[in-house]
């Protein structure tokens, strides 16, 4: 009974292994397991050892380190893709903030301003993502689902540790006004993660099923709900969102209004809440790799895999 | 290349035991007897240790038929290895050593 559970154990603890050690620490136990229960009355002993392993955790047999080890992993598999994935976003909406406060620092002149205003903000979307769009387009520049999935959670971790700062570094909320607009951020990052993801999936499919356009059709259009409804969830699920003074168009209009949102926060707006006026360029940007990164897997390109065949453009970004 | 590897209690002593006799090959068991530790908290850092490039496993060469068992997996520190867990082993040594307390006076 004692040497069944033993073998048992064993079975169990290969089979947890990564399948690149299997072969070589079955052989290695089996050697160990020989050793100890030649020893009289070890029984006990050599299923201590099987049992032990069988419990070991599948992350042990990785270096502790694994974030460090997952980046080092990244950049040696290709520095330039994984570069660009992570610093899309960011950049980007760093550009546009940078675009919203110089525009508030000129004198305004009525709505020719702000048409003028809005105009340029949306040349500056439209020219941020459309190299960012064309270098998702080659296959050399897709990287794994690291990368990816890093992208989005460092920036979404930017995003709420800004939020977390915001107050402490002097810029005046309450700690009522602090949480609630943690919360409201919480609520706009939730809804926007699920409609990218559903859009995602959705657009995969038609992919695979050879269906660009309309592909592409779901891919803007679920973009543009996502980010509408990461702007108006939160206003729906909590009426004092409104009570803080928000002050958002109706949503069909909230996307092509989305450079005026800034300016249509009134005074009394917690400054933790202003976070939100920036996400709108950070969520689209965002969307753009995660989206692109679907696009490739369904095409049946091994992400993080050079493709084979690459045009002069991107072999010169690869050198 | 040696890779960066965290160290933890369990790790300086699998350093500390390969290290005791750098020259001698160890297979696990004796490691496990050297160092107190379960085989499932063993064979993960021998494994680490190997893909960081510390330690180093080789096969025995026996006939199993002859020797009347499989032959085992020995494992040593490589020279990176050796160095560089001298200077961890080294620097932990430091940090935990007692402060040195001067003999004085009764008075």
């Amino acid at each position: 009974m004692v040497r069944w559970l033993t073998l048992l154990s064993l079975r169990i603890a290969v089979r947890r292994l990564p399948s690149a050690l299997r072969t070589e620490m079955r052989a290695e136990w089996s050697a160990e397991l020989h050793a100890i229960t030649a020893r009289p009355g070890s029984a006990a002993r050599g299923l201590a050892f099987a049992a032990s392993l069988a419990a070991t955790r599948p992350g042990a047999w990785q270096s502790p380190s694994t974030i460090g080890a997952q980046m080092s992993t990244m950049l040696k598999s290709g520095w330039k893709p994984t570069v660009l994935w992570l610093l899309a976003g960011p950049v980007l909406a760093t550009a546009v903030f940078a675009l919203l406060t110089a525009a508030r620092a000129l004198p305004s002149d009525g709505e020719q301003f702000t048409g003028l205003v809005q105009v340029a903000l949306l040349a500056a979307i439209v020219g941020g993502l459309v190299p960012v769009g064309r270098a998702a387009a080659r296959p050399g520049m897709v990287p794994g689902r690291a990368p990816v999935v890093w992208a989005v959670v460092l920036v979404a971790a930017g995003a709420i540790a800004a939020d977390l700062v915001w107050p402490v570094v002097g810029l005046g909320d309450t700690p009522v006004a602090y949480a609630h607009g943690l919360v409201t951020l919480l609520v706009a990052l939730a809804f926007w993660a699920a409609v990218v993801l559903a859009t995602e999936r959705w657009m995969g499919a038609l992919v695979r099923r050879g269906r660009p356009v309309l592909a592409t059709l779901v891919a803007v259009v679920g973009t543009m709900v996502a980010v509408n409804l990461a702007l108006v969830a939160p206003a729906w699920l909590i009426p004092s969102v409104e009570a803080w003074g928000y002050n958002y168009p109706p949503m069909e209009r909230t996307f092509f209004e989305l450079p005026l949102l800034d300016a249509t926060f009134e005074q009394n707006v917690p400054q933790a809440h202003l976070i939100l006026a920036m996400s709108p360029y950070l969520l689209v940007a965002l969307a753009v790799p995660v989206l692109a990164y679907r696009w490739r897997i369904a095409q049946g390109v091994p992400a993080g895999v050079p493709g084979p065949a690459l045009d002069g453009a991107t072999a010169q970004l690869q050198t | 290349m040696v890779a960066e590897l965290r160290m933890t209690v369990p790790v300086l002593r699998v350093l500390a035991a390969l290290l005791d006799e750098p020259d001698t090959a160890r297979y696990g068991v004796e490691l496990m007897e050297a160092t107190g530790l379960a085989s499932g908290s063993l064979y993960p850092i021998l494994n680490r240790l190997r893909t960081a490039g510390w330690a180093e496993a080789e096969w025995e060469d026996v006939d199993p038929a002859a020797a009347g068992r499989p032959s085992r997996r020995y494992y040593r520190l490589t020279p990176d290895g050796v160095r560089r867990a001298s200077k961890e082993l080294a620097t932990l040594h430091r940090q935990t050593a007692a402060p040195s307390t001067k003999a004085r006076p009764a008075w």
